[in-house]
């Protein structure tokens, strides 16, 4: 349950922000998620999964299985060069799209 | 129908099944940790833990959807014969004991086959080496009585002489010659 719902497709994004700063397992994606919006967005299981290998599938993540904090094994996943690429270029348009709408919504209705 | 059965019959998960379980129960385990971290009795944690996960069968079933929808059709169908062959090939490395066996079948099989089908082709199947075999015909002398016997050579020229049916006749008979050369001299069976 998440206060505000993600617009469809922002999941990815968020996904190959929290792996900018190396590699982690999906449940450090998601609660890594959690603490930088306050909390105000919240990943569900199901939908991180399917990101996270979509992301794979695409070639903007890899994974590998690796040692958790706790010593359990986990599956890490890293963002590859091409998921660096496509961040800089969704985190733009996200940008442009956040802008555009922002500019929509404080404007005077009134006027035009 | 006994697990083992039920699980070499199962159909394919789209590979990379056993990963995601893995994963999702990591998933499960750092959430128990995280609640009792927060405070919550161990008893609690884990069924806490798995309600707020949800429901693992919708975790897989996308995951799957994921999988098989970026690959494109060749894609999806060479990943399911890939599949389908390697799942093959861990049985088969599974079950040796079956897996020989149906591997002798196999051997004696097209063995057997192949002996059968030079045979045939041999005596059957393969032409004569002479020009027209179809039209060759074996003239035999027989007695009154339907015994076979040999024909003599005053018989065969007669025969050649006055016969109207065959365009070309001509005598077979079994030799014993002895060749002599370099060398001692050895007896051989011979047809001329």
């Amino acid at each position: 349950m998440s206060d505000l719902d993600l617009v469809r497709g922002t999941l990815d994004i968020l996904v190959l922000k929290s792996l900018a700063g190396g590699a982690r397992h999906g449940y450090a994606v998601a609660r890594w998620i959690k603490r930088v919006s306050d909390d105000a967005l919240l990943v569900e299981e199901g939908a991180l999964y399917p990101a996270l290998h979509r992301l794979e599938r695409r070639g903007w993540v890899g994974s590998e299985w690796g040692l958790s904090e706790n010593n359990r094994r986990a599956k890490f996943y890293r963002l590859t060069s091409r998921g660096r690429e496509a961040l800089a270029r969704e985190s733009a348009s996200w940008d442009r799209y956040v802008d555009a709408v922002g500019k929509v919504l404080s404007s005077d209705a009134e006027a035009g | 129908m006994s697990e083992e059965y039920r699980r070499t019959f199962r159909l394919p998960d789209g590979g990379r099944g056993g990963d995601l379980e893995e994963e999702m129960a990591f998933h499960i385990e750092a959430m128990v940790e995280a609640l009792l971290v927060e405070g919550w009795r161990v008893e609690d944690a884990r069924a806490e833990a798995l309600r707020r996960f949800g429901d693992p069968a919708a975790v897989r079933a996308a995951c799957r959807r994921e999988r098989r929808w970026g690959m494109g059709v060749l894609g999806r169908l060479w990943g399911m014969v890939w599949q389908d062959a390697w799942y093959a090939v861990r049985q088969l490395v599974r079950r040796p004991l079956s897996s020989g066996l149906a591997l002798l079948t196999l051997v004696v099989g097209v063995g057997a086959t192949a002996v059968v089908f030079s045979v045939v082709h041999a005596t059957v199947l393969k032409p004569l080496p002479f020009q027209d075999p179809e039209r060759l015909v074996l003239v035999e002398q027989t007695s009154p009585q339907g015994r076979a016997y040999s024909m003599s050579e005053p018989n065969f020229v007669d025969f050649r002489g006055r016969q109207r049916t065959f365009t070309e006749m001509a005598g077979l008979g079994f030799i014993k010659p002895v060749l002599t050369g370099e060398g001692e001299a050895v007896r051989r069976r011979a047809c001329g």
